[in-house]
């Protein structure tokens, strides 16, 4: 074997070099991505001055059986590995197990770089304390010494050009928007010019970033909205909220997107009461929420207090408010009387429904006889629900956690810097069903957010097999339960029936805020839920609905006439019987003849 | 510590929320929408620290808390036209996305 020349360096040195590093536990993802280099029959490639090019990489090959040796002794340590071949192997791990497995020091640094889209910004690398060569462990003096001749921390990659198109993966899975849109049964509700045209949705997530996907797909966000204590407008370092956003597109293609920041530089979610704030001051017809808090009793915190009233105050404005039941939380506020709760449901290669075990339902035992869910959206299995496959910015914190492995366990087989992962949760159902609404709002504007979930409800596909989360434990069967609530959301059905009772109800402005919202003594001692009535709030101008009441009722194009006479379909010409008919139709066999 | 500025929520009824703004803004806090029973404040931490005489400390759990571990500040040293009107001065509590 031939002698190697050690990277090894004095720490005095390091230090003066790089004095701006961290070593808090927070700056340091769970899985730490690495290149192991076998013992080479040639030199190390980490040998410095040495420069790896196709006259030189036959030095850098491993004997097969170095490499066997090695694989093993990285799985026994307990790092995963990814893959393997006769230069380098493909590992990930904790901090905690690179530094006992090569008895070193691991320091966060933040470097300057540029991001997608032209945006400056910093990334996170990983070095060690004791080499000159930047990122590299070294094996000296550890068992691996006689396998591997050094590793190199993965360092944050920015591709100049993210793919529209989603990676090919060997195994099921939805994808954006046709499968999504398909399994909500959006495409008929398409088909008829229902497409959330007009309709403004606001998401409180963690950001939003530019990504082929959607601009190649014309679909209108506004710039971001930075919640309190947020920067990075044009960031998403976790993903989630990029990724998430997806779905409702996938439901209603033409609505415009408003995004509101609610995570801090490290990805965690922030400030969250105060970014729905935000988000509610923009106005908007829905506001989709794919986060939680897990709140299995009351008495509510005084924050948690504020995040109820601040639901309830946008429920009585007029705005939908949609959010995540939980996955395997007891969601909170998913579980607010005042929101439309969204659960999951899996779709089968054949089409077939099921109860999705990640999802949470459950009865509140903070507001009594509130069930959880009131219906589902899309959303995968355990142990890690990766069946949609999402947009979001290459290189981030999901696209990373979730990169190689095997699915369905490990990982979803695509690359970390691909801009494209697979996962879904109620985080996914709720701005599927979200998107419904805007269906549902463009169909007839003057339905409140009670309506509106009622029509949900009404519509919804019944789901008959499966179980809901562990946690919870709760099967489907028919009729409503709480597994699926009334089951998976039907779009079309719910955009039929939405026409119906607009032609039967009467234009009824919303009002302002009733005196529903309670303000409770918060200190010391906390009252239980429901609150008593206790002080009216008063009319809040800006949560005024923004868009003037439709006319009475707009004609419906896709029902057939009846009759010899094709004349007109007008609402004048049916008694509240005809119209009661056409709701049962719709509810009871999907859709109207010829619709 | 954090640099990062500190954000807290203000539970005040509506219809006093409009004079205990101008009160948090003359105190050098960035006031948000009042929605329901809340609203948002944003200030360096050495201005929650002067203005509610406590020490405020990241939370493990994310977000922040008062001295003592707990996430409601103390109202004691408010000035007279705040402590008035106010009724609670919280961090908010944790979340999680649900992807």
């Amino acid at each position: 074997m031939a002698e190697k020349p050690s990277p090894k360096r004095k720490r005095s040195t390091a230090a003066a070099k790089k004095p701006e590093r961290s070593t808090k536990a927070s700056d340091f993802p769970d899985r730490i991505f690495g290149i192991a280099s076998p013992q080479s029959v040639g030199v190390s490639m980490f040998t410095p001055g040495v420069v790896a090019d196709a006259s030189t990489v036959g030095n850098f090959q491993s004997d097969p059986q170095v490499v066997e040796r090695a694989v093993n002794l990285l799985a026994d340590a307990g790092f995963e590995v990814l893959q393997a071949n006769e230069l380098m192997i493909n590992i990930a791990g904790p901090r905690e197990l690179y530094e006992s497995a090569f008895g070193t020091q691991l320091v966060a640094e933040e470097r300057p770089t540029l991001k997608p889209g032209q945006i400056e910004d910093t990334a996170t690398y990983f070095d060690t304390t004791d080499t000159d060569v930047s990122g590299l462990c070294s094996t000296s003096g550890t068992r691996f010494e006689e396998v591997l001749e050094g590793v190199a921390i993965e360092e944050p990659a920015y591709p100049c050009a993210v793919n529209a198109f989603p990676p090919a993966v060997d195994y099921f899975k939805l994808d954006v928007p046709a499968d999504v849109s398909l399994a909500c049964n959006a495409d008929q509700a398409h088909r008829a010019g229902i497409t959330g045209r007009g309709i403004v949705v606001a998401m409180v997530d963690t950001g939003w970033q530019t990504h082929p996907y959607f601009t190649q797909r014309g679909y209108r966000v506004d710039p971001t909205l930075l919640g309190p204590g947020t920067v990075n407008a044009g960031v998403d370092g976790s993903g989630h909220g990029t990724g998430e956003s997806a779905n409702i597109f996938a439901t209603a293609p033409d609505v415009t997107l408003k995004p509101v920041k609610a995570a801090a530089a490290s990805g965690a979610l922030v400030n969250l009461t105060a970014a729905f704030n935000a988000g509610v001051a923009l106005n908007p017809h829905i506001i989709s929420n794919s986060w939680t808090s897990d709140v299995q009793f009351g008495p509510l915190s005084a924050a948690l207090q504020a995040r109820a009233a601040a639901v309830a105050a946008a429920w009585a404005s007029g705005i939908i408010v949609v959010f995540a039941a939980g996955n395997g939380h007891w969601g909170f506020p998913g579980q607010h009387p005042d929101v439309i709760s969204v659960g999951g449901v899996d779709v089968r290669i054949d089409g077939s429904l099921r109860a999705s075990d990640y999802s949470s339902g459950f009865m509140s035992n903070v507001y009594p006889n509130r069930r959880v869910p009131d219906m589902c959206g899309v959303v995968g299995m355990r142990p890690k629900a990766m069946n949609i496959m999402l947009p979001l910015p290459a290189g981030s914190e999901i696209d990373t956690g979730n990169a190689g492995g095997s699915h369905p366990t490990t990982g979803d087989e695509t690359a970390n810097n691909d801009g494209w992962a697979a996962f879904s949760g109620t985080s996914a159902a709720c701005p599927q069903v979200a998107g419904v609404c805007a269906l549902i709002k463009q169909a007839c504007s003057h339905l409140t957010p009670p309506q509106v979930r009622d029509i949900l409800m009404s519509t919804a596909r019944d789901v008959t097999t499966g179980t809901n989360h562990p946690n919870f434990g709760n099967a489907a069967g028919a009729g409503v339960d709480l597994a699926t609530g009334n089951g998976l959301v039907d779009a079309h059905k719910a955009v039929l029936l939405a026409k119906v009772r607009c032609l039967r109800q009467p234009i009824v402005p919303l009002h302002p805020f009733t005196p529903a919202i309670p303000l409770q003594p918060i200190s010391p001692a906390l009252p239980k839920l429901p609150l008593a009535p206790a002080l009216p709030l008063q009319p809040f101008q800006p949560f005024l609905p923004k868009l003037p009441v439709q006319p009475f009722f707009t004609p419906l194009r896709p029902f057939a006439p009846v009759g010899p006479d094709p004349g007109p379909f007008t609402a004048g010409g049916l008694s509240e019987d005809d119209i009661e008919a056409l709701e049962r139709m719709i509810i009871d066999e999907g859709e109207l003849p010829g619709s | 510590m954090s640099e990062d500025p500190v954000v807290a929520l203000v539970l005040v009824p509506a219809a006093e929320a409009e004079p205990a703004a101008r009160a948090l803004r003359a105190e050098g806090f960035l006031v948000g929408p009042h929605v329901g029973m809340s609203m948002a404040i944003t200030a360096p931490r050495r201005s929650f620290e002067r203005v509610f005489g406590t020490r405020v400390e990241d939370s493990a759990e994310g977000g922040w808390v008062a001295e003592g571990g707990t996430r409601e500040l103390p109202l004691g040293q408010l000035p007279p036209v705040l402590a008035e009107r106010v009724e609670a001065v919280t961090f908010d509590e944790p979340g999680e996305t649900t992807g």
